[in-house]
């Protein structure tokens, strides 16, 4: 859409327009067979706590303490990136060296102009 | 097939046992819990990972509810308060949630090509217009969503919000007012 078209809508056109377009997104066709086996898997979990007991329990444990691991790991692994982002930044820009070479400077041989016989002597 | 029991039928049958009566009760209202989610969250997946949790709880709290109001009522209660809970929690969340939600976004950016003026246009003024949705006080948030994204009377969403018709009609001429103002710089620019 141009930029014209916009201009011709008011603002509440614009916010009809973008809830027109979320309301067009329609949930997955599985949403409910999926909420069912959630649920069902919710009570399989409960009735096994019940039958095995503490076993039971422990393993949900398990499976929890992995979860708050893994996520841990993510956040640990996202802050690492963003050091290491920021580590090579801080050397690269350090380690930038410009195109003039300053040893050429250095190696004119300039004692020529420092030898005062030229101005002294007789003409 | 159309399951042609009512509500409070379809509550009774599973309170006394018929498990598959959740289900029908899950498809009748799946969609319109899905919308009002959409309003609040506009994400797919957080919206269907939201009428889930809504779901789940209901499932297990089904027999707390009294009947003093609709059903239909009840359940938009519980996924207005959810939701508005989860906008809630999002924004107590840490710079890594957000750090991953960013790169959850720039992943699924790929897909069809667009014009790159029509597209930067487009996400523009989506980007505004959610925002400006987003800004509003929580009371005409839901005021608004519930007219526009389910189309519901100032009476049935004053059934849901436990106010009068008078103070939604108020709400939603507020939130009106309000999203004009926010959008203003949108026609400025």
């Amino acid at each position: 859409m141009k930029k014209e078209k916009w201009d011709n809508l008011n603002e509440l056109d614009l916010v009809d327009n973008y809830v027109k377009s979320e309301r067009g997104i329609e949930p997955d066709p599985s949403l409910v067979s999926k909420l069912i086996s959630t649920i069902e898997a919710i009570e399989h979990s409960r009735a096994g706590v019940n039958e095995i007991g503490i076993t039971g329990a422990n393993e949900i444990t398990k499976s929890r303490n992995n979860q708050i691991f893994m996520s841990a790991l993510y956040r640990v692994a996202i802050a690492a990136s963003i050091a290491l982002i920021l580590f090579l930044g801080v050397s690269l820009g350090s380690s930038f060296k410009g195109s003039v070479n300053y040893e050429m400077s250095v190696n004119i041989n300039d004692n020529q102009m420092e030898n005062l016989h030229i101005y002294t002597a007789d003409e | 097939m159309i399951d042609k029991r009512g509500d409070e039928q379809i509550v009774t049958d599973f309170l006394n046992g018929d498990r598959e009566s959740f289900r029908v009760l899950a498809e009748r209202y799946s969609d319109t819990l899905f919308r009002v989610a959409m309003g609040y969250l506009h994400s797919k997946e957080d919206s269907q990972d939201m009428v889930q949790d809504v779901l789940v709880k209901v499932h297990s709290s089904l027999g707390t509810f009294k009947g003093d109001s609709k059903l239909s009522t009840w359940l938009y209660r519980i996924m207005v308060n959810a939701c508005l809970n989860e906008i809630d929690r999002k924004h107590r969340r840490g710079i890594f949630d957000r750090v991953e939600d960013v790169m959850a976004k720039i992943a699924n950016r790929g897909g069809a090509e667009r014009d790159p003026q029509e597209s930067m246009i487009a996400d523009e003024v989506k980007i505004a217009v959610r925002k400006a949705i987003d800004s509003l006080p929580d009371k005409q948030k839901t005021a608004f969503i519930l007219q526009k994204y389910q189309d519901l009377s100032q009476k049935e969403i004053s059934a849901i919000m436990q106010i009068s018709e008078g103070s939604v009609e108020q709400l939603l001429m507020r939130g009106k007012e309000n999203l004009k103002k926010r959008l203003k710089h949108i026609k400025a620019n």
